[in-house]
């Protein structure tokens, strides 16, 4: 019992980082549009886009199992074709802590999309800017605070899934068991040292995320 | 004047709402305290079946209502163990038990053996992959094996001691998924996300499933404990109830859903 394997640390971190980078690159666009537009159709994928925050982790994983597992379209097709398996694969703990944590980027970056003055974007058409280039240097450069707190609270969160990760990546130890999942498995055993030493760890761990996260940001704030 | 019937309105209002409520409240109380006591039984997720009828045949003998918290022993052990207000506990291995005993929580002397489990392999019935032995799960289109958790699951501990009495362990290991309980563990393979994997008799569903028993004697046997919890509301309704399970009449419940009374 003395020895801690840090697997779960490390990979707890992969997987997070992973699940953050693809929630950036697909959670701004969406956020954007989010914030440009109005309709129902926007206000259904809105909706949408808050449901995983909703929504039990359990019932958010057996989705995920069902709509990416082995007897769906998808699962048979990458399965057949080139032997892959997403789930109780890393890549499924990926896709999972990204769907739990990409409604928390959208949201604070939509909400620093909206609170960008008109006026500069419409300074910016009259000088014959494109929209994607008014994007990249209006609107990100002035939304930035709420765009990296956005990034903060999806990595956090990512790092911290349990219920859904579970249900996607079967808990293989050395594989696809995260931190979350040792320490209720070190619990569940009644391992209360190993669980107490995880918990401490991870603990530290989002303290000091949060702590250099925070002092970015108001880095940022004083220019 | 007119603050007057505003303030008596009011008055009158609050005393109308007290009033509803005191009456719903005090009706309710009654009928639990002169009519209907409520028993309350932490049960691990192997007994869902079984005890779900035992409950209902239970309630009508003794005229009173049971409640059933289904969980995974490991984790209603450490409810229990920080004082969540059950009666009764049965857990789904001994060990639990005497450690709840060992530490005070539970009355020593309500602590029975009250059923053995059976582990089996199971597969899908619309499937094409069928598996009836261990050796059987050595069949490459067999991609992945579910079992509950062996570190803390005592069905995931019977289904590994079972393989590794067999020799098959070592081979088989890098085709394990885990469920955190029983439960999910048969939900990968319902879902069809592993082809094979080992649940409780118990939990067997004749329609969707096929189910091979893994002879007994390949892993220790699942000795499971049942005790009234200490400090509990329904002292002796706890203890009639466990009487129940051991009675006739609730072994044969027990026995429909693969349960025997082990011998001590």
């Amino acid at each position: 019992m003395g020895d801690i394997n840090l697997f779960p640390l490390y990979l707890s971190f992969r997987v997070a980082i992973t699940a953050t980078i693809f929630s950036f690159f697909i959670g701004l666009p969406i956020a954007y549009f989010l914030s440009r537009g109005k309709g129902k159709l926007l206000d259904f994928i809105d909706t949408l886009t808050n449901l995983p925050v909703v929504l039990p982790p359990t019932v958010l994983g057996y989705y995920l199992l069902v709509l990416l597992g082995r007897q769906s379209p998808i699962g048979i097709f990458l399965e057949s074709n080139f032997n892959i398996m997403i789930v109780f694969t890393p890549t499924g703990a990926v896709i999972a802590s990204a769907v739990v944590a990409i409604p928390y980027l959208i949201k604070s970056s939509k909400t620093a999309f909206l609170e960008v003055n008109e006026d500069y974007l419409n300074a910016a058409r009259l000088l014959g800017r494109n929209e994607f280039n008014i994007f990249c240097t209006v609107i990100v450069p002035i939304a930035w605070r709420g765009i990296a707190a956005g990034i903060t609270m999806s990595f956090v969160r990512a790092l911290g899934d349990f219920g859904t990760t579970l249900m996607v990546s079967g808990s293989i130890p050395n594989k696809t068991m995260t931190m979350p999942i040792a320490i209720y498995d070190a619990l569940q055993a009644g391992n209360k040292i190993m669980a107490n030493l995880l918990v401490l760890i991870m603990t530290g761990v989002a303290v000091v995320v949060l702590f250099i996260i925070n002092m970015l940001e108001r880095k940022m704030k004083r220019g | 004047m007119k603050r007057k019937m505003v303030a008596l309105a009011l008055t009158l209002l609050a005393i109308a709402l007290v009033g509803c409520t005191n009456n719903g409240n005090s009706s309710t109380a009654g009928a639990q305290s002169t009519t209907k006591p409520e028993l309350t039984v932490a049960a691990a997720a192997d007994l869902t079946k079984a005890f779900t009828e035992i409950g209902k045949a239970f309630e009508v003998e003794n005229n009173c209502t049971v409640t059933f918290s289904f969980g995974s022993t490991g984790t209603l052990s450490e409810q229990i163990a920080n004082g969540a207000p059950f009666d009764v506990f049965a857990a789904a291995n001994e060990s639990v038990i005497d450690e709840l005993d060992h530490n005070g929580h539970i009355i020593s002397e309500t602590r029975s053996l009250y059923a053995l489990g059976r582990i089996g392999i199971t597969t899908l019935k619309d499937s094409t992959i069928k598996a009836t032995t261990m050796e059987e799960l050595l069949n490459p289109k067999i991609k992945k094996i579910a079992i509950a958790n062996p570190d803390h699951a005592p069905y995931g501990l019977a289904a590994k001691q079972a393989l590794v009495s067999a020799g098959l362990w070592k081979v088989l290991e890098p085709k394990m998924v885990y469920g955190k309980n029983i439960s999910e563990t048969l939900t990968f393979i319902t879902t069809g996300n592993a082809e094979a994997g080992f649940i409780a008799l118990s939990l067997n569903d004749e329609d969707t499933l096929n189910f091979s028993l893994v002879d007994a004697d390949m892993h220790e046997p699942l000795r499971q404990a049942i005790a009234v919890i200490e400090g509990a509301k329904e002292e002796e309704l706890g203890k009639k109830f466990i009487e129940y399970i051991l009675s006739d009449k609730g072994q044969k419940i027990m026995n429909t859903y693969g349960f025997v009374l082990p011998e001590e």
